[in-house]
């Protein structure tokens, strides 16, 4: 009777062996034992256990998203302000427009800003990423984006309060 | 066939018409007795890219090769395959099911990619088809990707039912109700063929971190399962600026999708569960049944 289980076993493995056989050829990734293997063929001879791929990749493989903590932050409140910003700005460009004052404008301008600075932010860290370009260079790179945001912010503030401001400037260049 | 004849000879009316009748049968019998004259060979250039790691100094290139539409069934498939078994054996791809529901024949054809089974050859004959592995993935040997680290972002989405309630799998027949069933249609017909994945340029640019649209919807798939307990969860771990939020709904991935289904619209809808603009929502029937 405690042949005929083991020799079950035995062929229970093999099938198992078989079948890690077949996803080799596929070009699958290995499947770790202790989740296939059935609780039985477990604790038993080292003949029994059944046959493992090797892990065949030609790649790089990322074991599963990088944790919160690994990532350095939380994007969720990100994406929820961006949306909120475009919003925002489908009334300060009319309202700006109506009244351009320049506390509308400065309102107009700082959503502007942001608004364009999340954008570029995205396109550098989605280019300038670290497997391409190491670790300190896309690190420069943001800072180079807060840095262009800021003097953008702090210009357009400028011409706001000692010039014309930014629609009547858009208006004049349109009368050219 | 008699009766064919005699259909013919009675609505001829004539003794005429009935010799005419039976002088064309005799002429095309004659016909078909000689020998069939051969079509003209419509020969279809296809333009397959070619590497072999086992080749010293073998770089990537494209080898042309010519096949007579005539003689070959009518997918890009049916090409590859008379390629491999009549003209050149070392034609490297893989395949399966020939009927796309098994996602093995994923690849790039004429810019698009798609599966070659269920994809038709273009008879414009002066046109040539061309044929290449998945965008941007590490090639194996010809038109076969490496699709490890795909499969391994598959996995660490932990793509299979999660409760709360200790039972053993097949300890209890867990309910669903209509409605919560119909919210997993056009999802889990997905066959992950990575056709979406390897379209999208996030994916691409970012294929380590960035999680990518087939594995997202499946994401999508078990976050707004009735059944399962652990959507929370899973959510938390799509927190972070990589795993979801690469997305920027370029949407070439619900353009490509050979099956029809809509990856952008399910990472679209993750992201909404995730800012909580969004929520799963109870279960029509409560899963163990009693209420």
């Amino acid at each position: 009777m405690a042949a005929l289980a083991a020799l079950r076993r035995i062929n229970r493995s093999c099938v198992i062996g078989s079948r890690f056989g077949s996803l080799r050829l596929n070009g699958l990734y290995l499947v770790p034992s202790h989740v296939v293997v059935p609780a039985a063929t477990q604790g038993t001879s080292q003949a029994l256990v059944p046959y493992q791929a090797k892990p065949f990749s030609v790649s790089p493989v990322s074991h599963g998203a990088p944790e919160i903590e690994q990532a350095g932050h939380d994007h969720v409140l990100h994406w929820t302000a961006e949306r909120i910003l475009s919003v925002v700005l489908l009334g300060a460009i009319p309202a700006a427009i109506i009244f351009p004052t320049p506390a509308v404008e400065s309102i107009l301008a700082l959503s502007m800003t942001v608004h364009s600075h999340w954008g570029i932010e995205a396109i550098v860290v989605d280019y300038i990423r670290p497997s391409l370009f190491g670790k300190i260079i896309p690190k420069l790179a943001v800072g180079a984006v807060y840095t262009l945001s800021f003097l953008t912010l702090g210009g357009l503030c400028y011409f706001i309060y000692t010039d014309v401001g930014i629609i009547n400037a858009v208006k004049l260049l349109w009368k050219l | 066939m008699a009766s064919v004849v005699g259909a013919k000879v009675l609505s001829s009316g004539t003794f005429g018409n009935v010799c005419r009748v039976l002088a064309v049968r005799s002429q095309s019998t004659a016909a078909a007795a000689e020998p069939q004259q051969v079509p003209e060979k419509r020969l279809k250039k296809f333009s397959v890219y070619r590497w072999d790691p086992e080749k010293q100094g073998d770089k990537p290139h494209m080898q042309t090769y010519e096949v007579d539409l005539n003689t070959c069934g009518p997918m890009v498939l049916d090409a590859l395959l008379k390629v491999k078994n009549e003209i050149d054996p070392s034609l490297t791809f893989r395949r399966s099911c020939r009927e796309g529901i098994c996602g093995s024949c994923s690849m790039n054809i004429g810019g698009v990619n798609t599966l070659a089974c269920i994809s038709k050859i273009d008879t414009n004959l002066n046109k040539v088809t061309k044929v290449y592995p998945l965008p941007h993935m590490y090639v194996i040997k010809d038109l076969v990707p490496d699709m490890n680290n795909f499969y391994e972002q598959y996995r660490s989405i932990q793509p299979w039912l999660q409760r709360d309630d200790g039972l053993k799998p097949g300890d209890k027949q867990y309910l669903q109700s209509v409605d919560d069933r119909k919210k997993l249609d056009g999802l889990y017909e997905c066959i992950l063929c990575a056709c979406c994945s390897t379209s999208c340029p996030s994916y691409w640019w970012n294929g380590d971190k960035y999680l990518g649209p087939a594995v997202l919807m499946q994401a999508y798939r078990w976050i707004i399962d009735s059944r399962d307990d652990k959507s929370e969860d899973r959510l938390k771990r799509l927190r972070d600026p990589f795993s979801v939020y690469r997305c920027h709904t370029i949407m070439n991935c619900t353009k490509t999708c050979p099956k029809g289904l809509n990856p952008g619209r399910a990472i679209a809808e993750v992201k909404k569960l995730l800012s909580g603009i969004a929520k799963k929502g109870e279960p029509g029937l409560n899963p163990m049944g009693a209420n």
